[in-house]
């Protein structure tokens, strides 16, 4: 089978690759649900772990993710593959000069989730309200390189116009947790 | 102010005894990050709490 153009490969995936533990490896920092859910439990600002959802994604994509809804900040960034280190985790990958991110965060003690994009270090906020618990977030770019997000039964919103090749990862703040529900790329049509 | 000589969860457990039970962190430059909240411990007394809240951490770990 001919593949018919580069995102086929290191195509997205539903699961956490690169994982960071910082401080401890045992059961309070795991990765669990068949790799699909990044978690970690080691009290506020504790131990924690970060990662980056597997391949990246070029043009057309959908991520669908759960975010934890505890003290700490469950997050889920995109950023431009050029800023990152895969070594590293850091949520300030998502608004670096030159590049397009996005950030999504959630929690319950600010009891607030909140949207962002950045165009390089210039972030406008999108959604700021009360923290969501074990609800199911849409993320996806179209053939025009708009970005939407959808959060449960609220409205759609567009984010923007962006084109950047981006990864995707989760920035730790103990204890927090994100799950991925989907992530894959889409294909264009044969020419 | 600079507390970058603390880890993290020592400035969440200081936060904690003045009863701020939100979100808090250290960035990059060593300050507080509050995250856009207002009404939070200021910087001195979050520093007059930091031996109390080291030695529970060193007693009892993260805040859980």
């Amino acid at each position: 089978m001919a593949h018919i153009s580069s995102i086929d490969f290191n195509s997205l995936a539903p699961y956490w690759v690169s994982v960071i533990e910082s401080g401890t490896q045992d059961d309070r920092l795991a990765v669990i649900n068949h790799g699909t859910k990044i978690q970690s439990t080691d009290g506020n600002n504790g131990n924690h772990a970060s990662g980056y959802v597997k391949g990246t994604a070029r043009g057309k994509f959908k991520i669908q993710f759960k975010l934890g809804y505890s003290w700490g900040w469950s997050s889920l960034y995109a950023a431009n593959v050029a800023t990152v280190t895969q070594s590293t985790v850091s949520s300030t990958n998502a608004y670096t000069a030159g590049y397009n991110g996005l950030g999504f965060i959630n929690n319950n003690s600010n009891n607030d989730f909140k949207v962002y994009s950045y165009a390089g270090t210039t972030s406008t906020t999108h959604t700021d309200i009360t923290g969501i618990s074990d609800v199911l977030i849409t993320l996806w770019r179209d053939s025009s390189n708009v970005v939407y997000y959808k959060a449960g039964s609220n409205s759609t919103v567009t984010l923007g116009t962006f084109a950047d090749h981006w990864c995707f990862y989760h920035a730790a703040q103990s204890p927090c947790a994100a799950e991925l529900i989907c992530a894959h790329n889409l294909s264009e049509a044969a020419s | 102010m600079d507390f970058s000589e603390y880890n993290a969860a020592v400035i969440a457990i200081a936060a904690d005894i003045l009863s701020w039970t939100k979100s808090v962190n250290i960035k990059s430059d060593g300050t507080l990050e509050w995250y856009g909240e207002s009404g939070h411990p200021t910087d001195e007394q979050m520093k007059a709490k930091m031996v109390e809240a080291q030695a529970e951490y060193d007693a009892n770990g993260p805040k859980t």
